[in-house]
């Protein structure tokens, strides 16, 4: 099994682990990347995070989850309209 | 020439991306799951991992720190020992005065002893500026009690409780508004907290207020959380910015002592 199969999978595991490990805005920048590589891992990022730390009475919006969503939105889209386009020509 | 199009490049969920995806997923939602139904429990699992990421960060800050100027650390290190002993000399003079004022006029603010319990998590790992306790409503703990840091410094209030964990709103929580008093006149003022235990306050030009006055909050009695760091004076604006430093980091806390009873 080469790295360049490996790494997306090692990336999904620290991003789930992230927000139990790491200060946030990292635990943010691996959801990201892992969300380029797997759409649904940057969902699932941000509901771990939120399941850990989301506090109803200080913030009425899970701002984690919903930027897991909209990774995962922009990294199906771009894998829609601009890789499919490039490997098209 | 009609363009021939890969089939499964333009899969957008391939088998092999839905079977990681779709995992990561599937776990995530076991957790909220678990979070609503048994949330001691979530706290549980997560203490563990917590410890193991704030011990990597303590190890990690320990590391670069060692590449600072050892000579400035030393400089530091003498001007605080030489501040620690006169505050220690200042701090027993204090003591002995209020126990004299204490047995003189009795402590009203003796309603009952604190409750101790342990940080498990803090921001910067803590999004929502929030700390997570190891104690819940088995160790005495009720939504709404204060919660103090060292020195008596508070820190904020119990958001909610569990049997065994329970959650802390920091003051300092993004967009939270807390009433108090800031300097020697104890002027009324509302702290907005901008996360990460820093605040923001405006206050009229005409105010009374100087670099090192104290920000209080209400308590047992007026408890002092900030200090007037900065005035800004904008000539333009009938306001004067105030910067305050807070008197306890929430990055470095380690534990807490709560009150076993709801703020009125």
């Amino acid at each position: 099994m080469t790295f360049a199969r490996i790494f997306p999978k090692v990336i999904v595991v620290c991003a789930l682990l992230a927000p139990f490990l790491f200060p946030w805005p990292f635990a943010v920048a691996l959801m990201i990347l892992a969300g380029a590589y797997e759409p649904l891992a940057a969902v699932a990022c941000g509901l771990v995070a939120d399941a850990l730390y989301y506090a109803h009475g200080l913030s009425s919006v899970p701002y984690l989850t919903l930027l897991g969503v909209a990774v995962a939105v922009i990294s199906v889209f771009v894998r829609k309209f601009v890789e499919t386009r490039i490997i098209g020509r | 020439m009609k363009t021939q199009y890969s089939r499964r490049r333009n899969n957008l969920i391939t088998p092999r991306s839905l079977s990681w995806g779709s995992a990561a997923l599937g776990i995530a939602v076991l957790l909220v799951l678990v979070r609503l139904i048994f949330p001691g429990a979530l706290v549980a699992i997560a203490g563990p991992l917590w410890s193991l990421g704030a011990a990597a960060t303590a190890a990690t800050t320990g590391i670069s720190n060692s590449f600072g100027n050892v000579n400035q650390v030393i400089s530091e290190r003498d001007q605080l020992a030489t501040e620690n002993a006169a505050l220690t000399i200042e701090n027993t003079a204090l003591a002995q005065k209020a126990a004299d004022l204490n047995t003189l006029l009795g402590n009203r603010a003796s309603a009952g002893a604190d409750i101790l319990a342990a940080v498990t998590a803090r921001p910067p790992f803590a999004p929502y500026d929030t700390l997570v306790l190891d104690a819940g409503s088995a160790a005495g703990i009720v939504p709404g009690a204060l919660v103090t840091g060292n020195g008596g410094v508070p820190l904020g209030t119990i958001l909610s409780v569990t049997s065994n964990s329970s959650r802390v709103a920091l003051y300092s929580s993004s967009g939270i508004e807390t009433a108090g008093w800031i300097g020697t006149t104890h002027i009324p003022v509302t702290l907005t907290g901008e996360g990460a235990g820093s605040f923001s306050l405006s206050l009229p030009n005409t105010s009374a207020v100087a670099v090192g006055d104290f920000v209080y909050v209400p308590g047992p009695e007026a408890m002092p959380v900030a200090v007037v760091a900065k005035l800004t004076v904008d000539p333009s604006s009938a306001f004067t910015q105030v910067e305050l430093k807070p008197l306890s980091n929430p990055f470095s806390i380690l534990w807490v002592e709560v009150a076993p009873h709801a703020l009125q």
